[in-house]
């Protein structure tokens, strides 16, 4: 019998480069969060997103809303990710569970070192959840936390 | 036929006789035996030579890879709650999900809110279905 060694080998490091990555995303998850700004003052609808102006109507009355930014956040179970939010706030993000079609994430709106709101959500795919109150010049914050398939 | 030749081959004859006898011996054989496992085993290859050494090294390869490539914080606690500084509210208000005339039986809620609290003023959850999608508000009204 040949020596099966370097076939061997090469076979378990080429399972390992596949499916590693393939472990290490299936433990993540990234959320989609847009920053908007709601304002009882002017009429304008500042969004990328229609579809946003719909469910904001439906959910709140102000009359002007402004979308500050938007981005992904790449989270990883039980790795806290913070991200700069307007006028000093800070929005706490931890993985907590993952599963197939839910995740459970941590979400936490903070400002000088206290949290505004400091929340535990059980999120199925898709799913979307307005954070929404805490106060700017001119309006209050709202965030739009969506995590899709 | 040369009576000396005759001689001759009884001889070699009998000390083949001998000679068989000798062999057979119990004790012969042993030695014999032992003989052969002393100096004439077969050698074997080691397992671990060619099969799972490399092996052990491909999977020692990818537990390296894996406490490097994974995140850190895999085999930490997964509550990595916030510390709470000072005296919060935890006045959360949570209400009822507003129910909308024909809204479509879904499989069950998209968002569960486990947990809320605020140290700056009272909270309060609800949900609107929108194009058959659940939808969840956390609020929360700051004091002052």
């Amino acid at each position: 019998m040949k020596n099966k060694a370097p076939i061997i080998t090469i076979l378990l490091f080429t399972l390992s480069v596949f499916f590693l990555p393939h472990l290490k995303a299936a433990m993540e998850e990234k959320i989609l969060v847009t920053v908007l700004v709601a304002s009882p003052d002017g009429s304008d609808y500042d969004l990328d997103n229609d579809a946003f102006r719909d469910q904001l109507i439906q959910l709140f009355s102000y009359p002007s809303y402004r979308q500050i930014d938007q981005f992904w956040i790449p989270l990883e179970r039980a790795k806290r990710e913070a991200v700069s939010l307007p006028e000093g706030y800070d929005l706490l993000l931890n993985l907590q569970e993952k599963e197939k079609e839910r995740v459970l994430v941590q979400a936490v709106i903070r400002k000088n070192s206290q949290s505004y709101v400091d929340t535990v959500l059980s999120i199925r795919k898709p799913g979307v959840v307005f954070l929404g109150g805490p106060t700017v010049e001119n309006g209050v914050l709202i965030l739009v936390l969506e995590s899709r398939n | 036929m040369n009576p000396e030749s005759d001689q001759e081959e009884k001889a070699i004859a009998l000390y083949r006789q001998y000679l068989q006898q000798e062999v057979e011996r119990p004790q012969v054989a042993r030695d014999k035996a032992e003989f052969l496992e002393t100096h004439f085993k077969p050698k074997r290859r080691p397992v671990t030579s060619f099969l799972w050494a490399p092996s052990l090294a491909a999977a020692a390869i990818a537990a390296v890879w894996l406490i490097v490539g994974l995140p850190t914080g895999m085999h930490q606690p997964v509550d990595v709650t916030l510390p709470q500084t000072g005296p919060a509210y935890v006045t959360s208000t949570t209400a009822e999900p507003i129910q909308e005339a024909m809204m479509p039986v879904l499989p069950g809620p998209s968002v569960e809110v486990k947990r809320i609290s605020s140290q700056v003023g009272s909270t309060m959850v609800y949900q609107r279905v929108y194009q058959e999608i659940p939808v969840t508000v956390v609020w929360v009204f700051p004091k002052g």
